[in-house]
């Protein structure tokens, strides 16, 4: 079980610059995600803790200690490849011994451990059978097994709920938690789902465009994002986040959005504008479930109006679509009141929103 | 279930005409398309067969004076045949084609094995080290037989390098020019090994060995254990297509040795040659195609035999 | 009339039997068809498209039996799950294609082009070819070629299935505001269960090659008519507690919880039979009138807006849903509390009671 260190490391392919100057600290045991967009660079990044490539700058250190002189095979660095990569041709029990043999482990030992293996995994009763028959769900613990039973010293999982259907994701999400507190290793996990991100790591990583966009725990990285793109990234149903440009008028600070509405600032989010004299203009951020409709609660809290465009059904809950004008908020419709076609008043609480800076994307005022 | 099918739409009976229902079916059509290839297979395979047959059991020559047709006149209720079994150039030539076929085959598919495990990967130069590897393949047998012809000269080069005498022949001596010319075998069709055997092991999903990799296997481990076994049906097709045509080797002996001395180095086509040129038994000379037939395809069909039950 | 209507078909394969089918789409109507991977939902869009014919029953277009027309000649057109995009062409030659191929006029292909780009967002990437775009641009190309067709109704096969999970939010919004303006047919396809009842009007659960239940994403949300259902429709999915039902039908025992939940049954009496509860009808902590019983905290997800915690009953994991953020140590005990007015019954066979 190692700790590692990512300092500053960039990694150019050509032209393009994969990532940028990129520096994580991971503490022995911890479960780390790597979250971003596709093509942001979480991959590039894992392949580079893993040795599959060199850093153009920086360096990765284990437990202190650069790895980069060993050969890929002495590292004892677990993968589990999106897409698995079992070996088709072999059976299960082969699968899962083939890191064992390959380091001459006597034959009961490895009766054994494989068999112990199978038995966490729930697979046991198709250790005969050729690996190629398994189901998606089966390759997938197959998969995990078999780079488990070496004991690495650290677990990298590409994308690897990404092919199951979203009932076996939801219990396999639990199962490697499960998992990984009992093998106690240190775990990093790239993904662009932020729902898995946020229900199996310690701390995530949020990675845009190859830089680190922000790094904590789960419900720090909710609570308090730093930057626009984390907010809006990260929560489900995603954060509403509109853009537009603050006007002052008689006294009244407004945003005025590029869709054409206004928001009429106040309260501690026209605070949070206001506090550095440079910003022009910005994003205003609230999650749809602070949204309300009905009586207002708060004095500060900003009153708008909007039309009722779509209505879905998500999980047990319906999500409201309101347009003002060119621009969409999404809240949640908990009273079952609302139809479609609807034009309905609604609040936004001053004290829950959140305001980004334009030009920056980072996030104005404290937490 | 993966639903593979992507339609299974059925000719409908409202199309007029022979030809529009063919159109819309894909089995009459396959019909149509395969016909001319079919016709062109019986009058050049399966006719020729028929007529060997026929001949085989005949004492039929061109000397004979009659038209082939006519051979049952001089039927022989496959005397032939027995006439081979007994006959000790058919059996030498078989020996020596046997020796060589099953020396110059494995030595070729280890050299190529070797070759190709090493192209894997690219490394600086891989593209013109892969042009030059596969030029001895593009040769014209016949020149290859004649390049190894004057090499192997009691005053060619390779004595002069050796230090041997020019009195130390390497095609009059029966042993030695058996050597040379498997030795022009290897020579000529390592490269067709290496092409194949190396289109195999790139077949090997990548990530599979990256995974084996990472599990702390070694590059020779990783071979044995997940390249070598994916490749069972490539290797069995390598194996069978140079052994059929080792079999027949015939450019590199004839050029080299003519078969000599007397009919010392005669490999079975070879001898086959100049019964049918030379002494004219073109009954005999069908009898002892025949044999050989049956016995390559019996060795063909074992490995597509094998093949098949690979494929499941 | 029914845009499509699907009347006792049948398709039978080597490995198992598609049908009876009996569904109907109304014209205007987003209709969703869910089910797990491989179960025959892509054969029963082939079916109205035409590339399979049913070896029982009828699929009417229109109100006319969809045998005796041509695929072409059906107006319905798809989008492949794998897209299916011509590589040769650019974006723009994608999207006209199916003009062209019915001789429609420059100007009609020119207007019709403007109007799909527009609404999906690809002026800027018509130029380009399908290896030079994203899977996103990708996506919306092959939904801009079904489109441009203005046909009576588009299937779709799992359209954004490739898409990274934002990028599918989005989509969606974007492909039901399309359907609605524009009120066309939508069948939908998809195995991702949240994304069919998020969008869709109404839903077919298909479940071992039949049609399990028909309604709208509020109906069989609420209200799934068997185990089956049930066990497919909500992420996370259903708990489900196995028991007896007590002689008189007003209680059910259960095997793992320890107190008998009080229940009204007057169909069945005596008998096996299970409970589903829905994880975000189990609430923590004890509640007046509903019957509550320790559960041991096995993980907690903090999701943001909400939290799902794993615990264990017995040999038992169930999920729970609590709203905002929670926090629990975990290994400890917590009692918990089910939803009287929302228990969801099943008798033996697994149908709804």
């Amino acid at each position: 079980m190692s700790s590692i260190q990512i300092n500053n490391v960039t990694k150019r392919f050509g032209d393009f610059t994969a990532v940028r100057d990129l520096s994580i600290d991971i503490e022995e045991g911890e479960f780390v995600a790597l979250l971003g967009p596709s093509g942001c660079g979480k991959t590039t990044t894992m392949n580079m803790i893993a040795g599959l490539e060199e850093p153009s700058e920086g360096e990765i250190l284990f437990d202190g200690k650069d790895l980069s002189s060993l050969r890929i095979q002495d590292r004892n660095i677990g993968f589990v490849f999106q897409n698995y990569a079992i070996f088709t041709h072999l059976s299960v029990f082969k699968n899962l011994s083939y890191g064992l043999e390959v380091k001459k482990v006597p034959k009961p030992e490895i009766e054994r451990r494989v068999q112990a293996m199978a038995d966490r995994m729930s697979i046991s009763h198709r250790l005969d059978q050729p690996a190629s028959s398994l189901s998606v769900n089966e390759m997938q613990k197959l998969a995990i097994g078999r780079s488990a039973i070496v004991e690495p010293r650290i677990f990298l999982l590409d994308e690897p709920l990404s092919n199951l259907d979203a009932g076996f994701r939801a219990y396999m999400r639990a199962e490697l938690k499960v998992l990984q507190h009992e093998f106690g290793q240190t775990m990093i996990y790239v993904t662009h789902d932020q729902i898995e991100a946020m229900s199996l790591a310690d701390k995530i990583a949020i990675i845009d465009q190859g830089k680190l966009m922000q790094y904590g725990a789960p419900l720090d990285i909710y609570n308090d994002p730093q930057n626009r793109f984390v907010a809006n990234f990260v929560g489900s149903p995603r954060m509403n986040l509109v853009d537009g440009e603050l006007r002052e008028e008689r006294g009244a600070l407004h945003l005025m959005l590029h869709g054409g509405a206004e928001i009429p600032l106040s309260g501690k989010v026209r605070a949070d504008f206001t506090r550095d004299g440079s910003v022009h203009g910005g994003s205003f951020g609230v999650r749809p479930q602070d949204i309300y409709f009905g009586d207002k609660r708060g004095s500060n809290d900003i009153a708008m109006h909007g039309k009722v465009e779509v209505l879905e059904r998500v999980g047990p809950k319906r999500l409201a679509y309101l347009q003002v004008q060119d621009t969409l908020f999404l809240a949640f419709d908990d009273l079952d009141r609302l139809r479609v076609g609807d034009e309905v008043p609604f609040y936004l609480p001053s004290d829950k929103s959140l305001a980004f800076d334009m030009k920056t994307g980072r996030r104005l005022g404290g937490a | 279930m993966t639903d593979h099918t992507l339609t299974d739409r059925q000719p409908t009976d409202a199309s007029r005409g022979y030809w529009q229902r063919v159109a819309r079916d894909g089995d009459k059509m396959g019909f149509w398309f395969i016909l001319p290839t079919f016709l062109l297979l019986l009058f050049i395979v399966i006719f020729p067969l028929f007529m060997q047959l026929y001949l085989s059991v005949t004492w039929w020559t061109p000397l004979e004076g009659i038209p082939w047709y006519s051979a049952w006149e001089v039927f022989n209720w496959g005397e032939n045949y027995w006439f081979l079994a007994t006959d000790p150039r058919f059996w030498g030539a078989l020996w020596r084609t046997a020796l060589i076929m099953i020396v110059a085959v494995p030595a070729q598919f280890l050299l190529g094995m070797a070759l190709a495990y090493l192209f894997i990967d690219t490394f600086p130069g891989r593209k013109i080290f892969y042009s030059i590897l596969l030029t001895p393949m593009m040769i014209v047998p016949a020149v290859v037989g004649l390049m190894f012809f004057l090499l192997f000269q009691g005053t060619g080069p390779v004595n002069a390098h050796l230090g041997l005498p020019a009195e130390f022949s390497w095609l009059t001596d029966v042993n030695r020019a058996m050597i040379s010319v498997i030795i022009a075998d290897i020579w000529q069709w390592t490269p067709l090994m290496f092409l194949i055997l190396l289109a195999g092991m790139l077949g090997v999903p990548s990530d599979q060995l990256l995974a084996a990799r990472l599990l702390g296997g070694s590059n020779w481990q990783n071979f044995v254990k997940i390249i070598l076994p994916r490749m069972k049906t490539v290797i069995i097709i390598a194996l069978v297509l140079r052994a059929v045509e080792c079999f027949k080797i015939f450019d590199l002996v004839y050029i080299m040795t003519k078969g000599g001395p007397g009919v010392q180095t005669e490999t079975i086509s070879v001898f086959l040659y100049k019964q049918t040129f030379g002494e004219l038994e073109w009954s005999y000379v069908a009898a002892i195609g025949l044999t050989i037939l049956i016995v390559l395809s019996v060795i063909a069909a074992k490995g597509l035999a094998y093949m098949a039950r690979k494929q499941g | 009339m029914d845009a499509i209507r699907i009347t006792d078909v049948v398709k039978r394969y080597p490995e198992f039997t598609l049908g009876p089918i009996n569904m109907s789409v109304g014209q205007g109507e987003f209709f969703g068809i869910f089910g797990p991977p491989s179960t025959g939902k892509t054969s029963v869009l082939k079916l109205i498209l035409g590339l399979l014919t049913p070896d029982e029953g009828q699929v009417e277009i229109a109100g006319r039996d969809a045998a005796e027309m041509e695929v072409s000649a059906r107006g319905i057109s798809m989008v492949f799950q794998n897209l299916a995009l011509f590589p040769h062409m650019t974006g723009r030659e994608n999207i006209i294609f199916p003009l062209k191929e019915r001789g429609a006029s420059e100007a009609e292909i020119a207007e019709r082009l403007d109007l799909v780009s527009e609404v999906l967002h690809v002026s800027h990437i018509l130029h380009k070819n399908p290896a030079q775009m994203s899977g996103g641009e990708r996506q919306r190309i092959a939904l801009g070629r079904a489109f441009a067709a203005q046909s009576r109704a588009m299937l779709l096969d799992e359209p954004i299935a490739a898409l990274d999970a934002r990028l599918r939010e989005e989509m969606r919004v974007e492909l039901k505001r399309l359907q609605r303006e524009n009120n066309q047919t939508f069948v939908y396809v998809s195995h991702d269960e949240e994304e069919v009842m998020a969008i869709s009007d109404r839903v077919a659960v298909i479940v071992g090659g039949r049609i399990a239940q028909i309604g709208t994403p509020e109906e069989v949300y609420n209200e799934p008519c068997s185990l089956a259902v049930a066990e497919v429709i909500g992420s996370p999915p259903m708990n489900f507690f196995e028991g007896r039902f007590s002689a008189e039908g007003l209680r059910f025992e259960s095997d793992v919880l320890e107190t008998d939940i009080q229940v009204v049954c007057t169909t069945q009496k005596g008998g096996a039979g299970t409970l589903g509860v829905r994880p975000e009808d189990i609430w923590l902590g004890e509640s007046e009138g509903n019957p509550s019983f320790k559960v041991r905290v096995s993980t907690v997800e903090p999701l943001g807006g909400y939290t799902i915690i794993n615990a264990r009953i017995g040999k038992q994991i169930i999920k729970i849903r609590a709203p905002g953020q929670v926090a629990l140590e975990e290994d400890a005990w917590q009692s918990v509390s089910l939803d009287a007015r929302r228990l969801h019954l099943f008798c033996a066979k697994g149908s709804r009671l």
